[in-house]
């Protein structure tokens, strides 16, 4: 009777729900400490943020996985003291789709928008959707980095790496020092 | 006009004076960045991804990188030249392991579990784990290793007792290509590290007509070949990891002896301690020039889809011990080739996880193994085989055991993040086994190879087992974390059992986190403690689980790019399964009642919980990195305890092997450009007492203890210059003394009035390798 | 091979090994139920001295391996197999050995040429100084069981290399 249960709540598991292949690999506490300390390291944020960091966390409605992470970085965010220095507030954001995203980061003068798992059919849209608009992306899925997103974590070796995607940086008015550059895995 | 003027070059020289003070000043200095970027991601510990920081344990993260620059090979080396706190022993079969000062000889390594990818690896006939070539993994395969210290069943069950070890292994998009390495260990291929060239004639010449060599020459080689690939699987990205190895090793030739056994009471000649139609000089010892190899062949598959996670395992594991003692080849003929172990290991994986909700995330995991063990011996000695209807005036007979564990689980693992900020968490767990354990010892006419008895040691069993777990995390504040959980056991042949952990986190200031715990761990007997039953054993029966109690404290401070670590710790071990010589009158109710054949008395025996350990101690750490790249890297650990063993009768005595005093230390430099990395390690430990040191009733002189011994390793590792892909590693490893703490030979004790001698140690080796990375 | 292709094959390889290793043989644990053979007639056992071949059945092996023991034939016959086709003591001095006062007193016995003695009687008193020095000094001495299970033994199994009825107790 054990063996019956155990199998019938794998099952459960299983087949409740698709399969995705989008993995946060770094806990998201120390994710929201690395945003905290790279902002300060782009040379334009302080520019783009003003007086204080508006940081934008998208959601991907009905998943699961999205939502769950989307309330793990707003708590981990929120307990920062600074991001880039600067006093910060983080709003977690349904998403609407790539063509509302340049108008959703200006209403709201976003410095940051951050990227939970669930978007792996937007990457490509969400590139050309921030290209020339002012702000610093970032995800907690380290696959969207290549495919165009500015800033990424990955785990290697149990310890987290930074991705950094420089073309999509540049479109983005994004310029991290030199000195970060060299501690990350850089796409082109 | 010019006060506007004025008032406004003021307010535009305050508002760049703000912007300038509010935004973070970093002045090029990326320590504090560094310093979170070497911060470990553990999620061995509580079963869920968290830094090493803030986890309910003290944990060292050993990484790929680590591995490939101070020229490790395996799990034991890892943990002897960077881990913090565990220490492994080399008798020249399989390595054994301790911690935090306590080391059990002869365990088989139970006492430390051993995970895959959280798989665990430990079977449950004699609780084995391997950790040196034995565990069969390509060493390039390796993600990283997570060394977790103290007592860990609060989520694993049994054997976790010392601590647990999880091997995790590399995803393609971190190995990505095809990669093929090849490389060799050399050295000087006979090492007389019983200075037998010191004899007089008349003795050397009754060790087989040894000859003195200073040769050197290769002594290992490796292959591997393996790949990362992300392939379309129906439809969907897979990654796909896989490598296969063959490493063979053949010596050094250690010279042993000369132990001189005397007249075989048995056949009043000398003792024939080498195989016919050598003579039987009574003398023991010569060069063991056949006796001392390794065979291992091993694969491992890993494949991500989705959220489904495979592993597959096979590895065999063949070893020779080139001497005999008292639990490894008591009787076995001198410089014998076929006398050897043979471990095989066959096991499946997968594991699915999926977030039902933003609250609730489930985890299952099914998985098969089977593992097997051979253990061969052929024995001259005319005592080993008077009772078998041999042939001959010089026999030779064959003892073969034979083993098997097989086993099926499913375990499921769910988790409610209440509040969906990770600050309360709730986690249950059940996993259930179905076991079946085998075992059969034979013997044979090594002439024939035809049977002269019935098969002994006879285990038919099947068993299931169950666990189950639950922990609660808690994070009132954002400065104190709290961890409290325990996990139910039970299986057919002991009543349950239950192991708790309680644990607090305390961040006191910037990069200072406190830590206590408490936790409680315990070994299940194996099988062959409670049931094996052979010409000088009697099964154990009921025997009670092992048990360990700890408490231990740390402070760890972060500042930038630096680690400083102090902790202390106590436990308590009790109900210690060990072996116990039973008394003429135990003897004789054992002989009538059948628990044996009676046919000797003297040197029967049978596992009991017997004995308690006392512990405690301090660990230490410190770590490192400068440069803006970590061209810089260093670390150093040192573990100071006391470890004493109570017995029944009152008396009090050190634990044997392992030290009560070790450390490591480590540095590299990165050269710019295509110029090599260079690193070096090294691994220290105060003296140890000898295995036999307080059961073989030596004189006070005489009592063996190994010299302490510092092992120092020299890794230089780069890029081939103009061969694109292609990277060389090379190195040399030294170790000051030449023994280890176990005793060799058939003098394991004094009523042969032979001094003890020590099983020797490799003192110098040099490797080299190249390795071939074609990315697509 | 193209890029898709050798993933596969790689993986498919180590699959392979993998389920090599499994295959190639679950081990056989069933138990070995050994049944000696058929013990030849005990007047056709050879005369005082001679070689205990390896003629088990009563067929003489070819390969049989030339005696050159030199051991006094009392050991000889002692030390044989108790279910040998010429059958000795093994068993009985297999257990003397296990025991350290009779061992003690065997190997003195032996290392004195007690067993090459001409007769049971003489047997007996040489190795009596030795049963003292092993420690003896009472009948009651479990070691005195297993010497005697031995003198047993040898007076059924080893009468004639033994000396034993020629003069002896």
């Amino acid at each position: 009777m054990r063996g019956v249960a155990l199998l019938a709540i794998a099952a459960w598991g299983v087949f409740s729900r698709d399969a995705r292949a989008e993995e946060v690999a770094v806990p998201e506490g120390l994710q929201a400490q690395l945003v905290g300390k790279m902002a300060a390291y782009d040379r334009a944020f302080a520019a783009r943020a003003g007086e204080r960091a508006h940081l934008l966390i998208f959601e991907k409605p009905g998943d699961a996985d999205s939502a769950r992470t989307a309330a793990h970085l707003e708590a981990a965010l929120r307990a920062l003291p600074d991001v880039g220095g600067l006093p910060h507030d983080e709003t977690i954001v349904t998403w609407a789709g790539a063509a509302a995203l340049p108008e959703a980061v200006r209403a709201r003068h976003a410095a940051i928008v951050y990227f939970t798992p669930g978007f792996a059919p937007d990457v490509e849209a969400i590139r050309t959707a921030l290209d020339g608009v002012d702000v610093l992306s970032v995800t907690a899925v380290p696959d969207y980095v290549p495919r165009g997103v500015v800033l990424g974590f990955d785990l290697v070796g149990g310890k987290p790496k930074l991705l950094v995607n420089l073309s999509q940086a540049r479109t983005q008015h994004v310029a991290f020092q030199a000195e970060v550059l060299k501690m990350a895995k850089v796409y082109e | 006009m010019r006060r506007d003027a004025l008032r406004l070059a003021l307010v535009l020289a305050c508002l760049a004076g703000a912007t300038t003070a509010r935004a973070q000043s970093t002045g090029g200095d990326t320590s504090d960045l560094q310093g979170l970027l070497d911060e470990t991601v553990v999620t061995t510990a509580t079963k869920s991804a968290e830094t090493g920081t803030s986890a309910p344990a003290t944990s060292t993260t050993i990484t790929a990188d680590d591995l490939r620059r101070y020229g490790i090979h395996t799990i034991a080396e890892a943990i002897d030249f960077i881990s913090l706190g565990a220490v492994t022993a080399d008798p020249l079969s399989t390595v054994e392991i301790g911690a935090r000062g306590v080391l059990l000889s002869a365990d088989s390594g139970d006492h430390f579990l051993l995970l895959v990818d959280g798989h665990a690896v430990n079977e449950p006939l004699f609780g084995a784990a391997r950790f040196d070539r034995g565990a069969g993994i390509p060493i390039e395969m390796v993600d990283h290793i997570e060394v977790i210290l103290g007592p860990g069943s609060v989520l694993y069950g049994s054997n976790a007792m010392l601590g647990v070890i999880n091997v995790i292994t590399k995803r393609a998009k971190d190995w990505h290509g095809t990669h093929v390495a090849v490389e060799g260990e050399g050295g000087q291929l006979q090492q007389d590290t019983a200075h037998l060239a010191q004899l007089p004639n008349d003795i050397r010449s009754k060790l087989d007509g040894w000859q003195t060599s200073d040769a050197v020459g290769l002594l290992s080689w490796r292959v591997m070949g393996g790949v990362g690939y992300e392939v379309p699987l129906f439809g969907k990205k897979a990654e796909i990891t896989a490598a296969v190895e063959y490493f063979k090793q053949d010596g050094p030739a250690f010279t042993f002896g000369p132990q001189y056994g005397g007249i075989d009471v048995a056949s009043g000649r000398p003792v024939q301690y080498d195989r016919p139609p050598l003579p039987a000089t009574g003398y023991w010892g010569g060069v063991a020039d056949q006796s001392y190899y390794v065979r291992e062949p091993g694969a491992q598959v890993h494949v991500v889809w989705g959220d489904f996670d495979l592993n597959v395992h096979a590895s065999t594991f063949q070893r020779e011990t080139p001497y005999r003692g008292r639990f490894t080849h008591s009787d076995v003929d001198f410089n014998d080739p076929s006398s050897y172990d043979l471990d095989r290991s066959l096991w499946i994986d997968l594991r699915h996880h999926a977030a039902l909700s933003a609250v609730v995330e489930l985890t299952s995991r099914a998985y098969a193994d089977t593992w097997d063990y051979r253990d061969t011996l052929d024995a001259s000695e005319i005592s080993a085989c008077i009772t078998l209807p041999l042939q001959g005036s010089n026999p030779t007979c064959t003892y073969k055991g034979e083993f098997a564990s097989r086993w099926v689980g499913l375990e499921e693992q769910i988790s409610f993040d209440w509040l969906k900020d990770d600050s309360l968490v709730t986690l249950v767990g059940v996993d259930g086994r179905l076991r079946f354990v085998g075992s059969k010892l034979d013997t044979s006419d090594f002439a024939t190879g035809r049977p002269v008895a019935s098969s002994t040691g006879l285990i038919h069993e099947y068993d299931q087992a169950l666990g189950v777990y639950a922990q609660q995390t808690w994070q009132p504040t954002r400065w104190l974390g709290l961890n409290g959980g325990a996990r139910f056991d039970e299986e057919t042949r002991y009543t349950g059992n239950v192991s708790p952990r309680v644990a607090a986190t305390a961040n006191a200031w910037r990069g200072g986190t406190f830590k206590a715990i408490y936790a409680e761990a315990f070994r299940a007997p194996s099988w062959i403690e409670t049931n094996f039953s052979g010409p000088l054993q009697i099964p154990g029966g009921n025997l009670e689980p092992e048990r360990v109690r700890s408490i231990e404290g740390s402070f760890e401070q972060r500042f930038g790019a630096q680690r400083l670590l102090f902790g202390a710790f106590r436990s308590w071990w009790s109900n210690l399964v060990e072996w116990h010589q039973l008394t003429p009158d135990e003897q004789k109710a054992a002989a009538a009642s059948g628990q044996y054949n009676g046919l000797v008395d003297y040197g029967v025996g049978q596992f009991r919980n017997l004995a308690s350990v006392d512990n405690f101690g301090f660990d230490a750490a410190y770590e490192g990195s400068a440069g803006l790249t970590q061209q810089l890297r260093w670390g150093m650990t040192v573990t100071g305890a006391i470890a004493r063993r109570n017995d029944p009768d009152g008396t009090t005595e050190p634990l044997t092997v392992g030290p009560q005093v070790f450390g490591n230390a480590h540095a590299s430099y990165d050269l710019p450009g295509d110029w090599p990395m260079v690193a070096v390690a090294l691994h220290w430990m105060g003296q140890r007492y000898a295995d036999r040191a307080f059961d073989g009733a030596w004189p006070s002189a005489l009592l063996p203890v190994a010299p302490p011994q510092l092992e120092l390793r020299a890794t230089i590792s780069g890029p081939v210059p103009q061969a694109k892909g292609l990277s060389y590693r090379v190195g040399a490893n030294w170790a000051l003394a030449d023994q280890g703490p176990y005793v060799v030979g058939p003098a394991q004790d004094w009523s042969s009035q032979v001094p003890p001698q020590l099983v020797p140690v490799d003192t110098f080796r040099v490797m080299a390798g190249l390795q071939y990375d074609l990315l697509p | 091979m193209n890029r898709p292709r050798l993933p596969y094959a790689i993986a498919a390889t180590s699959v392979l090994v993998a389920a090599l290793v499994g295959a190639a043989a679950c081990l056989d644990l069933t138990p070995i139920v050994y049944e000696e053979a058929p013990k030849r007639d005990a007047s056709a056992a050879p005369p005082d001295g001679g070689t205990v071949d390896a003629a088990v059945d009563g067929v003489a092996d070819a390969d049989a391996e030339v005696d050159v023991d030199m051991r006094p034939p009392c050991v000889r016959c002692l030390t044989s197999p108790d279910d040998a086709s010429v059958p000795g003591c093994a068993d009985e001095i297999a257990a003397c050995v296990a025991n350290a006062e009779c061992a003690a007193t065997y190997a003195c016995a032996v290392a004195n040429g007690c067993f090459e003695q001409p007769s049971f009687r003489d047997i007996v008193n040489c190795g009596i100084p030795c049963a003292e020095d092993a420690g003896i000094t009472s009948s009651s001495d479990p070691a005195v069981t297993l010497i005697e299970a031995i003198a047993t033994c040898a007076q059924n199994s080893c009468n004639q290399p033994c000396h034993i009825g020629d003069g002896g107790l």
